[in-house]
């Protein structure tokens, strides 16, 4: 008769994104080596990563600045979307719009379009729910990187994405190039200075 | 009244770290799924016991390493002072809730 294991793959997302998990992880192997079943424990790992979300302690990945990158580059390519779907506009209705690119372009579309009788196309809105879907990842993961102060962070963050597509709405390519390194660099900073300051635990 | 009763899940893991001999999170689920009749997950147990213990209503102390659990240790909680308090707190209330109903005193709905 062979023993029975734990799963290894549920034990490794307990110590991946559960903090402070040992008295829990202990629990867990004790109960299941008296009578549980894997699905009971199958169970418990999936509660825990729930309630860990819920409670706030989650665990990030240790190379926050990795995924803060990854967000702050896929906001950036929903900029170049919204920049490449005017030029397809243009190209395909009509006279070039000057000096408009960025987010802000989809309004001032509507409002050229409707002096000028064209309908922008549907599609157009496309890049821009991309840039939203991409933007509320982006905020939570910045507020999980600040844990002490969630709302000032997410507020910031939007403050800061909204001066960048402001700044870039009437700037010259190797402005918004700037404009756009700078957006990036202050997240890294950011989420460097958050994860600098551990977070009290009191234990006695 | 500024004090904050305890939830009714809050209520139940207080009672079980009375109840059991040596309350650490195993001990307190199984007990709450003796008496209560209900499932309990322990990842809910450790983030109530948590949270218990930021507004210092339980303290915990770390037991020895133990080689059923991989040799990792127990986390053993107690009640402190203040969650005693908390705890009779919330009893007079729901005792005051719970008296004077005339549906619950005549036996029938």
């Amino acid at each position: 008769m062979t023993a029975r294991r734990p799963s290894r793959l549920a034990l490794a997302l307990l110590d991946r994104f559960v903090a402070d998990n040992e008295p829990l992880k202990g629990d867990l192997l004790e109960e299941f080596e008296a009578r549980r079943s894997h699905w009971w424990l199958w169970r418990q790992v999936i509660g825990a990563l729930v309630c860990a979300r819920t409670q706030r302690s989650l665990r990030l990945p240790q190379n926050a600045d990795m995924a803060v990158l990854g967000m702050a580059m896929l906001l950036l390519v929903s900029f170049e979307a919204v920049f490449v779907m005017n030029v397809v506009h243009r190209l395909a209705f009509g006279p070039p719009l000057p000096d408009i690119t960025g987010y802000f372009h989809l309004v001032r579309l509507g409002a050229l379009d409707s002096t000028a009788g064209v309908t922008p196309p549907p599609l157009a809105l496309v890049p821009a729910l991309c840039a939203i879907a991409a933007s509320m990842p982006a905020g939570w993961l910045i507020a999980q990187v600040h844990q002490q102060h969630r709302a000032l962070s997410v507020c910031l963050f939007t403050l800061s994405l909204a001066l960048c597509a402001g700044f870039n709405l009437r700037s010259p390519l190797p402005a918004q190039l700037v404009t756009m390194m700078v957006f990036v660099i202050g997240l890294l900073g950011g989420s460097r200075l958050g994860t600098a300051i551990p977070a009290p635990r009191q234990r006695s | 009244m500024n004090r904050k009763l305890l939830t009714d899940f809050e209520l139940m893991i207080l009672l079980a770290i009375l109840r059991v001999d040596e309350p650490y999170g195993v001990t307190v689920a199984r007990e709450i799924e003796a008496t209560a009749g209900r499932s309990v997950l322990l990842g809910a147990v450790y983030a109530a016991l948590d949270r218990l213990e930021e507004r210092g209503l339980v303290a915990s102390r770390i037991g020895d390493p133990r080689p059923e659990r991989g040799g990792r240790a127990r986390r053993y909680f107690r009640l402190t002072a203040r969650g005693l308090r908390a705890l009779k707190d919330t009893q007079r209330a729901l005792v005051a809730l719970w008296t004077k109903v005339p549906q619950l005193e005549g036996g029938t709905a």
